[in-house]
């Protein structure tokens, strides 16, 4: 039940017609200057800085992202306390929470914490609204992973936490790249907590960043577009290294 | 892992392998050491914390906040009941907020299903073409919304974008519109921008689910005479129900939460024709009526709790068969 070549061709052709736009992207950026729109978007606009931003709040939220829900999935799967089903079936809730709906109270605390304008303002919330699903994907994988495996390793006279690190750990590690990507681009992507948190001008993430691109180029769109374009690099560059992970990790929250 | 347990088996000391097997069957019901103590409670405290602060106690919050009021003139906040609730169902722009969100939905879900799962089933198989396409259409996916706003933006634009400027070059220059200034047409371009983004995501889980389906099933129904789109619709579509449920509520939710094309490109306008919850809670919690915002926010929370409810349920049921 393939599809013949007269199928196929018209397959192309959608294909081709859902990537006019980003041809527009590429082409557009390059349009009068070159690459040197480019240049200029980096250099004269500090488009660095607004990278940087965000690679250090992205970065920052995927390590406490792996590290707490690493712990907490491990804790759930394989140890024994006082209300964990419980506990779990609470952070669970966590999944189907949309972020704007509790925007004024999350305002408030970051207020009260002075956290407006500050690299943990956003890689709080952002952690905190990745951990459900992070959890749930790295409880699956502990769960696979056989009992006898920790006794083996307790009985060696490993702590149980040194047994986690040391063994478990790392046997999750396709799980960890599937739970980083989708991490990644959770936070890469944000704009709502961004606009909302990151007012200074020198603390802006990449998804603000266009809004005063509009104003400092008037209508110049190439340098716009450049400036999109490298916003999108990173994304892009990853995906391509690590397409099957990618549809994998995005997809895995559908697929049972 | 099985090279480890396999080493364990074989290496010495033959000391420990001894004991282990002579400790004594723990009864049932019984944990070992190693699984009890303080050990648990610490490691997903992190977790926990984090979760508390920044997710439970701002649903608990949100409700509260909602029950307060304040005016233009005295922005101290007092309680005042259920009247931001009142001012919901009198307010045209909160009004238009939550119909165009089923708008939305009706317009995106459906066309991002059929679409993804006729791409799914064309795009099946090998080859280096079908993977590349594959690859390719499922590339919105990952891209930043804010860029695809601003680049749609652009393409749009109503004196000189490419959309217009193609149509008028193959004299249909009487289709070209004020796209995103039109009240009638913002909210479907808005929509079909979301197809454009998600449909590679319909087609993904579609694949997913097209995997794991018989190969034989889908031959004998061939071979039954069933013509190809007959054994589509007939035969395949039903068996991925489970992939469609997903669609469907994955689809809801993230409708529920759609903020950012709507924002770069229409901030709710023209007059709140494309106006949804989300954009009007935020402008309102700017406007400094952080009450009428909470309550917003609690109608969004119960939707998706709705949704998660029958979610819940579907899969109980799944569970069960």
């Amino acid at each position: 039940m393939t599809s013949g070549r007269f199928a196929l061709t018209a397959l192309a052709a959608i294909t081709l017609l859902w990537m006019l736009p980003l041809v527009r992207l590429i082409t557009v950026s390059l349009e009068g200057d070159g690459l040197g729109n480019y240049v200029e978007v980096v250099q004269s606009e500090g488009l660095v800085r607004y990278l940087g931003n965000s690679a250090l709040v992205t970065a920052g939220t995927v390590v406490l992202v792996l590290v707490f829900a690493s712990a907490g999935a491990f804790a759930f799967s394989k140890l024994r306390f006082r209300g964990r089903n419980t506990l779990y079936a609470i952070l669970l809730t966590g999944l189907m929470i949309p972020v704007a709906a509790i925007l004024v109270p999350l305002s408030e605390i970051q207020k009260l914490f002075g956290l407006y304008n500050t690299y943990p303002g956003l890689i709080l919330p952002y952690t905190a609204l990745s951990l459900p699903f992070a959890l749930i994907l790295l409880r699956g994988a502990y769960d696979a992973l056989p009992d006898q495996l920790l006794e083996a390793a307790v009985v060696d006279g490993a702590g149980t936490f040194r047994a986690f690190v040391r063994v478990l750990l790392p046997l999750t590690s396709p799980t960890l790249v599937m739970v980083g990507i989708w991490t990644f681009l959770n936070s890469w992507n944000e704009f709502l907590l961004a606009l909302l948190f990151m007012s200074a001008p020198d603390m802006r993430t990449v998804t603000v960043v266009p809004a005063s691109f509009q104003l400092a180029f008037f209508v110049d769109v190439p340098k716009i577009f450049a400036a999109l374009v490298l916003i999108q690099l990173p994304v892009v560059l990853l995906y391509a290294a690590l397409q099957k992970r990618f549809e994998s990790g995005l997809t895995a929250g559908a697929v049972k | 892992m099985t090279a480890t347990t396999a080493a364990r088996a074989v290496d010495p000391p033959d000391v420990e392998a001894a004991a282990v097997a002579a400790r004594p069957r723990r009864p049932s019901g019984e944990d070992p050491r190693w699984r009890r103590g303080w050990l648990g409670p610490l490691l997903v405290l992190p977790a926990a914390l984090v979760f508390a602060i920044y997710i439970a106690y701002p649903v608990v919050a949100n409700v509260a906040t909602s029950l307060l009021g304040n005016t233009e003139i005295d922005p101290t906040l007092r309680f005042i009941g259920l009247d931001n609730y009142e001012w919901m169902g009198t307010d045209r722009a909160s009004l238009l907020a939550f119909r165009n969100v089923a708008v939305f939905a009706a317009l995106t879900i459906p066309v991002q299903m059929v679409l993804g799962f006729l791409l799914a089933v064309g795009l099946r198989g090998r080859g280096v073409l079908r993977a590349a396409m594959r690859t390719l259409l499922f590339l919105p996916v990952v891209l930043t919304p804010v860029v695809v706003g601003y680049l749609y933006a652009d393409l749009l634009e109503a004196s000189d974008g490419p959309v217009n400027e193609g149509l008028r070059a193959v004299g249909l220059g009487v289709l070209a519109q004020n796209w995103l200034a039109d009240p009638a047409l913002a909210l479907p371009v808005i929509a079909l921008i979301n197809v454009w983004m998600w449909t590679g995501f319909s087609m993904a889980i579609y694949q997913a689910a097209l995997t794991s389906l018989d190969e034989e099933v889908l031959e004998a129904a061939a071979l039954d005479g069933a013509g190809r789109a007959q054994t589509l619709w007939l035969v395949v579509a039903p068996m991925l129900r489970p992939a469609h449920f997903s669609l469907l509520i994955l689809g809801v939710i993230g409708t529920l939460k759609t903020f950012d094309l709507v924002y770069v490109l229409t901030r709710g306008g023209p007059d709140n024709a494309s106006q949804v919850p989300t954009t009007l809670l935020f402008q309102t919690l700017l406007d400094g009526r952080d009450g009428r915002a909470a309550a917003i926010g609690t109608i969004v929370l119960l939707l998706a709790l709705i949704i998660t409810v029958l979610q819940l349920r579907q899969y109980l049921k799944g569970g069960r068969s």
